[in-house]
């Protein structure tokens, strides 16, 4: 499922907002809580309305306290609910692995599949924003080393919304990445108020092309079309796949295109020492060996804390330039 | 029961050997005894012979191969194995998609191949780490599955791909133009035949461990033509050559002075009580020294039908092993080009070896007077650990007063009157 090519241009925000709305009017177990996601509607304004549309029982404001959102949610989902829990920013994570990682992954197996943790963490990664270092890590890694979670990274309106819907519905912890600095960009959505859902382990091809395949994931997959278009301008033509969520992975989408291509750049603003773009590099090595032309390649950010310097921010995560850098050398020119 | 055929050792402490060529096609019905291959080792082509009689298959080792002894290279199928065997069995293959048309659709722009020292790298981004010696001449996964595909040996190309690895587009121009990719190169690499490697470990260590000494004379050959002459016209055999006289002459004076009749072993110097005359024969690339065992004890016609046997065997490859082993003398010749002195590298572990130039009239002073003699320059060079220049240079005059004298040849003529 890919976003249109017509119907009604929405933010990446409103998307996920509509997103909830749809959903928590869908089904009465859903409900909202973070750090000032009610009265204030997010401090990103993503909750804006939900307070006015389901009263303060579905959409509550919670103390500063990450661990105690995680356990609540933790143990609302166990009990029956289908929580979306906001972490205001995914460096925030660190506060809350125990309840993810010890309990909300672990629940269904340890108890035999009789209890379920039908739970969405919605929370933010991405530099950029001169937030510096505790307040722009793109962490998603963590979360998807672990068994039992899913990790979901859209880059889309269409997705996001999809894709968040899918979140709610599944009956599984999900962790929902959304990179702020996309908040403000556009896209298509259908017409009307069509109930749709985009289905997780499932790539999208965001660009086609034939001589290098590029996957990346959330804000990057924007970055490496704009290096695409560079490249284009060269006679390169670049193949964009967005894997849309980390776990579970659409490896065959991804194989495939790396045999059509047989050069591969995995794309991710996360650290790149031991990163997503690893995992992702590994398995095209395993499963595309004899359909390669040049090494696969990773870029993710810098292995240093992010800097709040403007300038140096910069250099530390992935560019367009830098995508078009490594693809020039993969192609040998 | 398929009867395998394996790379068979020859000779002692053998390795390998390198096919020479099969000399039954695969699928070819073979009795037990027919010439079935030519194998190559250090020092002959040997023709072998089936081992069983059956059709022959599986045919893995192709001329010019070079496979360690005991490998197993075809087999020797009954019928009933060679009709299941003819059944399509392509599935084994493994190929996974089909090369053709990974070939055809992008080839990206024309790649100039560069060689990876060559190619500036650039901060970090590709880091290389030098001083290995990688057990694989770099080509990209994708190309080496086509390169093998294909039959393409990749040792020592360098391509397009990242750190001059051969990539797809390299192997696509080098199958579409193979004729441009060969001129691109200024030199040929000539395969090192075992011949060509034992040539050059051996006399580099007879040139590095041997102290050469050399020394050279002119012979009245006068009185050898005139026999060779007198022989011709009256034997109606195979006509006799210079060589063989010489063959004759030199084996009388190295009984005369055996210590040029010797290997040097060890520090030990073995003089031979018999005579084993080696003879440089040149091949098309490298040489080979037959040899004539006994040379002492035998007679000029003898001498002469066997050294005409071994020449062409050794010029076509057949020698057995044992004619090339074991001499104890070298004799050299470069007459045949014209070359009127040289001076030959000793062939260890003997210790004198002689070089003969052409024979040519050329002036010397007979009785007073110059006249046209037909003078041949004789070179002999020694291992001066084991022989001394007085020593050298009275064998050398022996072989001189033999050739030189009338009665010598006469002697030879009695023989031959019959």
């Amino acid at each position: 499922m890919s976003t249109p090519t017509e119907g009604r241009e929405v933010t990446f925000a409103q998307a996920i907002n509509e997103a909830m709305h749809e959903e928590m009017a869908r089904d009465s177990s859903v409900f909202v809580m973070g750090e000032d996601v009610a009265v204030a509607g997010g401090v990103y304004k993503l909750t804006r309305g939900l307070l006015d549309a389901f009263g303060p029982e579905r959409v509550r404001d919670t103390p500063i306290s990450e661990a105690a959102i995680a356990g609540l949610a933790v143990g609302a989902a166990m009990t029956g609910m289908r929580p979306i829990a906001e972490i205001m920013f995914g460096d925030f994570l660190a506060l809350v692995m125990d309840q993810l990682v010890n309990q909300a992954a672990k629940v269904h197996y340890m108890s035999g599949g009789s209890l379920r943790v039908p739970l969405v963490i919605r929370t933010t990664m991405g530099a950029g924003r001169r937030a510096a270092a505790q307040h722009s890590q793109s962490l998603c890694a963590w979360l998807a080393h672990i068994p039992g979670l899913k990790v979901v990274l859209p880059s889309t309106p269409f997705d996001a919304k999809g894709l968040l819907k899918t979140a709610v519905r599944d009956n599984n912890p999900v962790i929902f990445f959304e990179d702020k600095m996309m908040y403000q960009k556009k896209g298509l959505l259908p017409e009307g108020s069509a109930d749709y859902t985009v289905p997780f382990g499932c790539a999208d091809v965001k660009r086609s092309g034939t001589d290098v395949t590029v996957i990346a994931t959330s804000s990057m997959v924007h970055v490496a079309l704009e290096a695409a278009d560079g490249l284009a301008r060269e006679g390169i033509d670049a193949e964009v796949i967005d894997p849309r969520t980390l776990t579970p992975l659409d490896e065959e989408t991804l194989i495939h295109s790396v045999k059509k291509t047989s050069r591969c750049i995995v794309v991710d603003e996360g650290y790149q020492r031991f990163g997503a773009t690893a995992e992702i590099a590994a398995v095209v090595g395993e499963k595309a060996f004899y359909y390669l032309d040049a090494p696969v390649h990773r870029i993710g950010a810098m292995d240093v804390p992010i800097p709040f310097s403007p300038a140096l921010e910069d250099q530390t995560i992935p560019s367009p330039e830098t995508v078009m850098t490594v693809a020039r050398k993969l192609m040998g020119r | 029961m398929a009867k395998e055929i394996v790379m068979p050792a020859l000779e002692m402490a053998q390795e390998a050997g390198t096919l020479v060529r099969w000399l039954q096609p695969e699928g070819a019905s073979v009795r037990k005894g027919d010439p079935l291959m030519e194998v190559e080792t250090d020092k002959a082509v040997m023709e072998i012979e089936a081992p069983d009689t059956g059709i022959l298959a599986n045919l893995s080792a192709r001329p010019g191969d070079s496979v360690p002894v005991g490998q197993v290279i075809g087999l020797l199928l009954t019928e009933q194995e060679h009709a299941r065997s003819a059944e399509p069995a392509e599935a084994g293959k493994g190929t996974p998609s089909d090369a053709s048309a990974e070939f055809s659709p992008k080839a990206p722009g024309a790649a100039t191949p560069t060689h990876p020292q060559e190619q500036p790298v650039s901060s970090g981004i590709f880091s290389r780490t030098d001083a290995v010696t990688p057990r694989l001449s770099p080509a990209s996964p994708k190309a080496r599955r086509l390169a093998a595909e294909n039959r393409i040996d990749l040792s020592g190309l360098s391509g397009s791909g990242v750190e001059g690895g051969v990539v797809t587009a390299d192997l696509k121009a080098l199958l579409t133009r193979p004729q441009i990719a060969q001129g691109e190169s200024e030199y040929v690499a000539v395969p090192a035949t075992r011949m060509r490697a034992l040539i050059s470990e051996r006399l580099q260590r007879s040139y590095q461990e041997a102290p050469h000494i050399g020394l050279t004379l002119s012979i009245d050959m006068g009185e050898v033509l005139k026999l060779i002459q007198i022989w011709n016209k009256r034997a109606a055999r195979a006509p006799l050559k210079v060589t063989a006289v010489l063959a004759k002459a030199i084996a009388a004076s190295l009984v005369e002075f055996p210590r040029l009749n010797a290997h040097l072993v060890n520090g030990e110097i073995r003089e031979f009580n018999t005579v084993h005359l080696g003879f440089a024969v040149a091949l098309e690339d490298g040489l080979l020294v037959p040899t004539l065992r006994n040379a002492e004890r035998k007679s000029l016609r003898a001498i002469q039908s066997e050294l005409d046997d071994l020449f062409a065997r050794a010029r076509a490859g057949r020698l057995r092993l044992d004619e090339i082993k074991g001499s104890t003398f070298t004799v050299s010749n470069l007459g045949m080009f014209g070359i009127e002195q040289f001076s030959a590298i000793l062939n260890p572990p003997e210790v004198s070896i002689l070089s003969v130039g052409v024979i040519k009239d050329s002036p010397a002073v007979v009785g007073g007077q110059i006249v046209a003699r037909p003078l041949m320059q004789a070179t002999i060079n020694a291992d001066h650990r084991a022989v001394d220049g007085a020593s050298a240079a009275r064998f050398l005059n022996g072989v001189k007063q033999r050739l030189e004298d009338p009665g010598f040849s006469a002697s030879e003529l009695t023989e031959a009157g019959a």
